[in-house]
């Protein structure tokens, strides 16, 4: 696939090209959105929304990592339908302290204490972790469903986020060490072999 | 574990520390078993999260021309079509205002006037017989007869969309210019440069007209 070309096709009004690209990021983009929404078809819509959006704007992609720049959009997008979810007081994901500040960390979700039965419905480890990862406040999430999971290195992930390049180190840092307190409580749902064979690679 | 601590183990496990604060930090972690657990841990939980499968899209998310609010991809042949068409008329209408002036300053007539405003602003084609012979009115009957339809035809093809209508009927300025640029073919200033530009302007506005209804074909048979 000949990247540039196609951007500069679809930076022409191209919709063939601007498809084709859609098609080679439709997963990442798709991927990134479910890590931070935490739903399927929420998911779905948002990335939608995103390279339509990115269509749009696309005259004013000026190079650089095209994937940083697409996940962008749909890290707006994700933000779009979170701020829609939380206008909706029926479907809570993250709440407040009383006073009507929003509590950063909400631990509600990952209760350490909460009950076998729904202990056992979190019985997948993939679960556990998207579990976790709602448990973060957006911002730490999205830096960690790009450096992590979609693999951009500091550098794309600053230029996605438009942070400087020590806030994206910092929250990385500081949602990398949440998690890991989240993930304890499912401890016994870790792969137990897995820790030092898939470092002794590393 | 300061939050210091905790970013420079998030960043050393993503090689992102300098040799030197590495150098330091290996140190460090060689001497405080703490330290190293907690690097040890928060390398595992990036490689589960790595770990996680990737989800594929549950439909194609291409987007389709409806959903982009598109009009047909115009090729690029276009805007040289649509400058040359235009340079051409304004050419033509330049050298035709500046044939006539004289006669407007000797012949001090007032119709001899009106036909070179009615040029210059492309207006209407009826401010010209004053100033020509009978036969002239029998041009003018058969030019509008043949262009508009011309014009009009494709207008109604590539329906979907504000541009579609607009340029055609820019199109149809141009060419009813040309139009006009028929009319004084029998009159006895026109020049050869004039007729030169004049039929640049109508083929150029064919030009556009031919390679806009192709593109809104092509477009609409692939949806």
């Amino acid at each position: 696939m000949d990247e540039p070309a196609l951007i500069r096709s679809a930076q022409r009004g191209d919709l063939d090209a601007f498809n084709t690209l859609v098609l080679h990021y439709q997963d990442s983009l798709f991927n990134t959105a479910l890590r931070i929404l935490g739903d399927e078809d929420m998911a779905a819509d948002a990335a939608q929304e995103a390279f339509l959006s990115a269509f749009r704007s696309i005259v004013s992609y000026r190079g650089g990592s095209f994937k940083a720049w697409l996940l962008r959009t749909v890290t707006n997008a994700c933000y779009d339908e979170l701020r829609r979810i939380k206008r909706r007081p029926s479907v809570p994901l993250e709440p407040d302290s009383g006073d009507g500040e929003e509590v950063e960390s909400p631990r509600w979700l990952a209760d350490p204490n909460m009950g076998p039965e729904q202990r056992a419905e979190a019985d997948e480890l993939e679960h556990a972790i998207q579990h976790c990862l709602d448990t973060l406040p957006t911002e730490f999430r999205t830096v960690v469903v790009m450096a992590d999971i979609e693999g951009l290195d500091y550098t794309e992930v600053a230029a996605a986020v438009r942070v400087p390049l020590g806030t994206i180190k910092s929250r990385l840092a500081r949602a990398r060490l949440r998690l890991r307190e989240c993930l304890q409580a499912f401890a016994e749902l870790l792969p137990s072999a897995f820790r030092l064979q898939e470092e002794s690679r590393l | 574990m300061n939050a210091r601590d905790v970013e420079l183990l998030s960043s050393y496990l993503d090689g992102q520390l300098s040799p030197s604060d590495s150098t330091r930090l290996e140190a460090r972690l060689r001497s405080d078993p703490g330290l190293s657990a907690a690097l040890d841990a928060m390398r595992e939980s990036r490689s589960l999260l790595r770990r996680l499968p990737k989800r594929r899209a549950p439909r194609n998310l291409t987007l389709t021309p409806r959903m982009v609010g598109k009009n047909p991809p115009l090729p690029r042949a276009y805007p040289v079509l649509r400058f040359a068409s235009a340079f051409a008329a304004l050419l033509f209408a330049f050298s035709y205002i500046a044939n006539r002036i004289p006669v407007v300053a000797f012949g001090a007539a007032a119709p001899a006037a009106e036909p070179a405003y009615g040029m210059g602003g492309g207006g209407p084609a009826a401010t010209e017989p004053p100033a020509a012979a009978p036969e002239m009115e029998l041009m003018m009957t058969e030019a509008p007869a043949t262009e508009p339809p011309a014009d009009f035809a494709p207008a109604g093809t590539p329906a979907p969309g504000d541009r579609v209508m607009e340029i055609p009927s820019e199109a149809a300025s141009k060419t009813g210019n040309g139009g006009l640029t028929e009319v004084p073919r029998e009159a006895p200033g026109l020049t050869p440069w004039q007729m030169v530009f004049a039929a640049v302007a109508l083929l150029g506005g064919a030009g556009m007209l031919i390679v806009r209804r192709a593109a809104a074909q092509k477009w609409l048979a692939r949806k």
